[in-house]
């Protein structure tokens, strides 16, 4: 029995919504992995080093923030093919600028405190006062903003698949599903269309409801 | 009349009178004042992630991505 209907190939959509999960689950912890650490490094390093560093840097985030998500994705997707791996590296390194910007915000705040000045004055190295200083006193905004850039990561990895270059057909993935059946809506045959964009809606929603719950508590 | 008023205190924050009195780094007694705050510091944290887990949105997303991670896992 067919609980969520087949699609024009006579597969189970429900099977198809099931397994679809899989590389989504694992390119969307993966790549804001990735991210969080690259863009905490960075972050760390542009607000605690200053000067001339953090303004060139800036400059450069700026500029790739400025281009939009899809275009920068498109060029790294063609180039290096659509595996789980590139799609993961490209994903994490997208979002880095992101969070980088986030986390030098927070090491602003935190550089002028005493216990840094403490900390320099002990003749503790810098890499030492970043990371073993000033990185768990920002570490709150840091785990907020993993929870949120998850679930735009999950939106990214969808957009990619739907725009056909995500993970290659015949494997299960909600975008792609979604980007061969939709054309069905008009002919009746929404199952194929609904199921996997629910999906991909209560994942979504699920990731932005731990992000609230999580940032509430910190800021609290 | 200098009557303080009493603060709630947050789940896990010390007690102002702590039985064993905490010595700093270079071995000088801290006080009430602070072994006070030094038991609340150390204690911060684990408060701050046990209020999560008495929130109801926590629970709703920590389940759905469960329900999706066992498809995953086992689908």
């Amino acid at each position: 029995m067919h609980w969520f209907g087949t699609d024009p190939l006579g597969r189970d959509v429900l099977s198809r919504v099931i397994t679809g999960a899989r590389d989504i689950l694992i390119i969307t912890p993966l790549a804001t992995l990735l991210a969080t650490v690259l863009g905490t490094a960075l972050g760390l390093a542009m607000g605690y080093i200053g000067g001339w560093f953090d303004t060139v840097v800036s400059r450069i985030v700026e500029a790739i923030l400025a281009l939009p998500f899809v275009i920068i994705a498109f060029l790294f997707v063609v180039a290096l093919g659509s595996t789980v791996v590139t799609i993961t590296i490209i994903i994490g390194l997208v979002f880095t600028p992101l969070i980088a910007r986030t986390v030098r915000t927070a090491v602003l705040v935190e550089r002028h405190q005493d216990y840094v000045s403490a900390s320099r004055l002990l003749g503790e190295s810098p890499a030492r006062v970043m990371f073993g200083e000033i990185l768990p006193n920002v570490m709150p905004a840091i785990v907020v903003e993993f929870t949120v850039r998850l679930g735009y990561a999950v939106f990214a990895v969808v957009t990619l698949a739907f725009l056909g270059f995500g993970i290659a057909p015949p494997t299960p993935d909600w975008g792609t599903d979604i980007a061969a059946n939709y054309s069905g809506l008009l002919a009746g045959y929404w199952w194929q269309t609904l199921f996997p964009a629910l999906a991909i809606a209560t994942l979504v929603t699920a990731v932005a409801l731990l992000a609230d719950s999580i940032e509430q508590v910190l800021s609290a | 009349m200098s009557g303080s008023v009493p603060q709630p205190a947050e789940p896990g924050a010390a007690s102002p009178v702590d039985p064993v009195a905490p010595i700093d780094r270079t071995g000088g007694y801290l006080g009430p004042t602070g072994a006070a705050a030094v038991v609340a510091a150390s204690r911060a944290t684990p408060a701050r992630w046990r209020l999560l887990l008495r929130k109801a949105t926590f629970w709703a997303g920590a389940s759905i991505v469960l329900f999706w991670v066992v498809c995953a896992v086992f689908g």
